[in-house]
């Protein structure tokens, strides 16, 4: 024979009360012939208006009736809508609540009960979601929210994302489920005295992971993804690079000695002759030679060498044109002074 | 007979229905979720997890929940 709980019998007494306080939706089925009657005079002036060959007062009437039947359309299509959900809900007896509260217990491997505080907690499984662990959580439905539904998930092995510790799950925050789906079929079950549903719902929604609407992704849960040697960081010990924009961790980036912006190291490049890394933008190519260099390696928008090389090459042709220079002073041609051995 | 059926997909309502004496779970589930399958939702009957080929008795009561529910 079954045991009685009497706590729970008393706890499924105080919810049933809190249940009858539920408001009932607004019902508002108006098919009254006067919300129709327009449509009928509009309709009888159409006739009247082809009958007696009246062109514009045509035109006018069925625009109007266009636009009343439009309304009425609209009209009809919320009462279908409002007819979706019970008009009346039948209010779950205490029996029935006391049987969903026993039944919690072999659903649920922890489940608690406070009659003072009118609180039902139920501990989920381990919550795993694309390999990261979550965790537990605890789901607290209290009395006083019963007609709101709302209830608090709180993390019981905590495993929040680097970047937001606040946020225990992708669809928790503040403790608070962010519903989406199951929405309706969470207040339906709560208003039915369905609790087993109720917490099978939300622990449901916590084992699902939606990619589009999360608080923070899976994908960024460990933390901000470096580009470059692709391991997950914290957002203080990451920065994005001012040349590629991408997130980067502290040991793939560095300030450019020379622009002092953050660079990381796919966007740095190393200098033809001093081998000291520098942001792209900061090395310049040396046009003879074709090398990239820094500015402090680069004299005269040449690097040393090439500059030295053109420094030689202008001496030399120097020299070469003084050389000429002075032997044209011994035999200068065609001008009349040939140099005349003594 | 008339049963009690939960389908906790979309709006969850309960509703009771007319089966036909002899249903099976797996028969029931066919019927009302054509598209579904089994192995994706939790299948109760009267708050127990229940065998593909239980047969439903008159006033029991059914609920399909699915396993999978996009939170946002």
């Amino acid at each position: 024979m079954p045991t009685f709980n009497r706590t729970l019998w008393r706890l499924a007494g105080k919810l049933a009360n809190r249940l009858a306080l539920q408001p009932q939706p607004a019902v508002n089925l108006d098919f009254t012939p006067k919300r129709f009657a327009q449509l009928q005079s509009l309709a009888e002036r159409i006739e009247q208006s082809v009958h007696r060959g009246w062109p514009i007062a045509l035109q006018h009437s069925v625009r109007e009736l266009q636009t009343q039947l439009i309304r009425s359309c609209r009209h009809l299509d919320e009462i279908a809508e409002s007819l979706s959900t019970p008009l009346l809900s039948v209010l779950p007896t205490q029996r029935l609540l006391y049987e969903e509260l026993k039944t919690l217990s072999e659903e649920f491997e922890d489940v608690e009960f406070d009659l003072r505080e009118e609180t039902i907690s139920v501990i989920t499984t381990p919550i795993t979601l694309e390999e990261i662990e979550l965790g537990r959580f605890r789901v607290v439905l209290s009395g006083k929210d019963l007609v709101t539904g709302l209830s608090q998930v709180i993390a019981v092995d905590a495993n929040p994302a680097v970047s937001r510790p606040d946020i225990t799950h992708p669809h928790v925050n503040d403790n608070r489920l962010c519903e989406g789906d199951a929405t309706v079929p969470l207040q339906n079950a709560l208003w039915d005295g369905r609790f087993v549903d109720f917490f099978l719902i939300i622990q449901q929604t916590l084992l699902t992971y939606n990619s589009s609407s999360p608080y923070v992704s899976l994908s960024d849960w460990n933390g901000t993804r470096c580009r470059i040697c692709d391991d997950s960081v914290s957002d203080d010990d990451s920065c994005c690079c001012d040349h590629c924009e991408q997130d980067v961790c502290d040991s793939c980036s560095t300030y450019c000695d020379h622009c002092y912006q953050t660079s990381c190291d796919d966007c740095r490049e190393t200098c033809s002759r001093c081998e000291e890394r520098s942001c792209a933008s900061c090395l310049a190519v040396c046009p003879d030679c074709r090398l990239k260099y820094c500015s402090n390696c680069l004299i005269n928008q040449l690097c040393e060498d090439c500059d030295a090389a053109r420094n030689e090459e202008a001496n030399a042709e120097e020299e070469e044109e003084s050389d000429t220079s002075s032997e044209s002073a011994v035999h200068t041609d065609r001008v009349g002074e040939a140099a005349i051995p003594a | 007979m008339k049963i009690l059926y939960i389908n906790n997909d979309g709006a969850g309502f309960a509703d009771h229905i007319e089966v036909e004496t002899g249903t099976t779970v797996s028969k029931l589930f066919a019927q009302r979720v054509p598209t579904g399958k089994a192995g994706d939702y939790l299948i109760r009957v009267n708050r127990q997890p229940a065998a593909a080929d239980q047969v439903l008795q008159e006033g029991d009561r059914i609920s399909f929940t699915p396993v999978k529910i996009e939170g946002a």
